[in-house]
């Protein structure tokens, strides 16, 4: 069966190697038999809503940011609605803060966001949040990614989970990203999709669960996903990934 | 006194078996913030070379030519490049009285500025601008403006060599530049699937190309203005062994494809100081390079080639060397120290799926962040079981230099990775 992907403005929204998320979801998509699709979207035109089945939006810098807003303006009261009713859609780093009323620049100025959900984000000089991060989540277990953003964001929405190491959402709290639906807003890259498969394959259940299609993972064979993971959670725990121990 | 303790330090550092390339910088700028400013006294000509790929090659290359020129010369060409580096390099050289014809140094982007406040009159080389470690600079934009604060500071006592074909490397065309650039009937790179944006710098407006070499680099226009200047040294023809530059053929032994860009920048600079042609094109000739960048070893009679590859447009570029080469192993060492860039995620923006259409034995990978490069290959559709994996590249060296090989290195891992190739050589 089709699996419709979109990525949403890949050429601008680009940044850290976010494509990555589609390359693994693409190749899982393929192991459980279904037959992935791409769509990378230019123009808000041309997506077919009906046969939306997995939706990413990523960020990109300051200056593809606010050439992309315009664009997805033109789309948000669908991207709610289908959010409502289920679409899983990964919004990371620049997407995620999209998805909110604003983004207050450093002299005060404030950038409407597409105000798809209820929250803010606060630009700030004060520190760059940049590094790796383990973020505990009910849903997926550990996730292990790495962030880099000056925006601080602010929601009383549910969150996606706690960075037990690392920076969450803002300066204060460690609480990290979004959990709404089967929308996930994060600031998590690395890319964050190949050492979380939890996550990619959460996003392939919901739309075999939707087709009435039978789910089975246990022929996966995860090995460099594991081995990935624990190599990577050993050293940020130990804290030798901030060590330059090759002298 | 400083310079003498430093010079000591360096010594100690190498005997522990280090490379002492950055021991002697710390210590004496602890005693004086501003110590490049006395150690540049005695030089008459100084020439920095920055940019995000082929800083090295291109100082090598000018260094050596000026080297068989008969010039004095003192060059950091074995790499430490920040700050702290280049003060090292030339308190190691230091001797009361001692006077130079050049210092050439490749100088990091972000130390550019720092080391310019510390000098007269200078010029500055720049290849070209593409992301790489935005972990440390945030963004492109960023390092630019950075870079031309910097400039600024000398903006009466600088010359600049800027790539033409970069838009990015244009943002500085208002200062005194020399511009090199190749000709659009020149047709060896293939374009990658990420691109650096490709947006006006002065209006923001898109702006549109009518050649593509790779990545942002190429001939555009913009409707505000914005174009590419006709270069003054143009390359105009390239074979697999010889460059034309401004109706000069020069023959080179320099693997990859890639290099014809640091061979042109280095010729603008040697024309400008007046080297011959028959000077540079016996440099050219001889080049053999010791320093990882496309660095030829024969191992047991099979072919090692080792690179060193910082960030997605270099990994591009070495790619495409790849399949022109088609080794029987490809050998990946990521690590993500901070000289790598602590954030590995630029992999998935090169193309590494250019290696799906190769016949590849085995794929070893190594370092850091090893397993991160495994799913990059195996989710694209690398068959598992052809990836061996271990984090030390001691274990799987004699496996990878059982065949013909390809190894490609991160800043880190090429250091350690060259000590180990360069040993299997001798024996």
């Amino acid at each position: 069966m089709e699996y419709h992907i979109y990525h949403m403005f890949p050429k601008l929204l680009n940044l850290y190697g976010d494509h990555g998320n589609i390359i693994t979801l693409e190749y899982f998509a393929r192991q459980l038999g279904l037959n992935p699709v791409l769509h990378e979207v230019d123009d808000v035109n041309d997506i077919d809503w009906d046969n939306v089945d997995f939706m990413l939006i990523g960020g990109g810098s300051d200056r593809e940011q606010s050439l992309v807003t315009e664009q997805l303006g033109l789309i948000k009261d669908k991207i709610k609605d289908e959010m409502e009713k289920g679409l899983p859609i990964l919004a990371v780093c620049g997407g995620y803060q999209f998805l909110g009323n604003y983004y207050q620049g450093v002299n005060g100025e404030k950038m409407p966001g597409l105000g798809i959900l209820d929250f803010y984000t606060v630009g700030q000089t004060k520190k760059r949040m940049i590094g790796n991060a383990i973020v505990q989540t009910e849903s997926f277990g550990e996730l292990i990614g790495f962030v880099n953003h000056a925006g601080e964001t602010f929601h009383d929405l549910s969150p996606l989970g706690v960075a037990t190491s690392g920076w969450g959402n803002n300066l204060q709290t460690k609480v990290e990203g979004i959990f709404y639906k089967n929308m996930i807003g994060t600031y998590l890259h690395g890319p964050l999709l190949p050492k979380n498969p939890a996550l990619t394959l959460f996003f392939i259940k919901c739309f075999m669960d939707k087709k009435g299609l039978k789910y089975d993972d246990s022929s996966l064979d995860l090995t460099f996903e594991n081995d990935a993971r624990e190599m990577m959670k050993q050293r940020i725990l130990d804290d030798s990934v901030n060590k330059d121990d090759f002298y | 006194m400083s310079i003498f303790l430093s010079k000591l330090a360096i010594k100690l550092s190498r005997l522990t078996g280090r490379k002492g390339t950055n021991i002697g910088g710390k210590i004496a700028l602890k005693f004086n913030k501003h110590i490049l400013k006395k150690l540049v006294t005695n030089i008459d000509n100084i020439i920095l070379v920055t940019g995000t790929n082929g800083k090295s090659t291109t100082t090598n290359i000018i260094a050596r030519c000026l080297i068989s020129a008969n010039k004095k010369v003192v060059s950091n060409i074995d790499g430490a490049n920040m700050y702290t580096g280049i003060v090292s390099t030339l308190i190691d050289h230091y001797k009361k009285n001692n006077h130079y014809d050049y210092a050439i140094f490749e100088v990091d982007e972000g130390s550019v500025s720092q080391v310019l406040n510390d000098i007269n009159k200078c010029s500055l080389v720049i290849t070209n601008f593409f992301r790489d470690q935005l972990d440390r600079y945030a963004e492109i934009d960023m390092i630019i403006d950075k870079v031309k604060e910097g400039i600024e500071l000398k903006k009466d006592n600088i010359l600049l060599y800027l790539n033409v074909d970069d838009p990015f490397c244009m943002r500085l065309r208002d200062y005194p530049f020399i511009g090199y650039g190749l000709s659009d009937k020149i047709d060896i790179f293939k374009e990658g699937t990420i691109s650096d944006s490709r947006y006006c710098a002065i209006c923001g407006r898109p702006l549109q190309y009518s050649k593509v070499f790779y990545g942002q680099l190429g001939y555009y226009t913009c409707e505000c203005g914005f174009n590419r200047p006709e270069p003054k040294y143009l390359l105009s023809n390239v074979s697999n062994d010889a460059v034309k530059i401004n109706n000069v053929i020069y023959k080179h032994h320099i693997m990859g494809s890639y290099n014809i860009y640091n061979i042109l920048a280095a010729i603008s600079v040697l024309k400008e100081h007046h080297i011959e042609d028959n000077v540079i094109e016996n440099v050219l000739v001889n080049f053999k390079t010791i320093d990882g960048r496309m660095q030829l070893l024969n191992i047991n009679n099979k072919k090692v080639v080792l690179n060193l590859v910082k960030n997605h447009a270099g990994m591009n570029l070495t790619l495409q060397e790849v399949t022109y080469l088609k080794p029987d192993n490809i050998c990946f060492l990521l690590n993500d120290y901070t000289a790598d860039g602590k954030d590995v995620s630029w992999i998935w923006d090169a193309d590494f799926e250019y290696l799906l259409n190769l016949k590849t034995k085995k794929y070893y990978i190594s370092g850091t962040r090893c397993y991160d490069m495994a799913l990059r290959l195996k989710n694209m559709g690398i068959d598992a079981s052809k990836i061996i994996v271990n984090p030390k590249f001691e274990t799987l060296v004699d496996l990878v230099v059982s065949d013909n090989a390809f190894v490609i290195a991160s800043y880190t891992a090429l250091w350690n990775a060259k000590k180990i190739l360069e040993a299997k050589e001798v024996k």
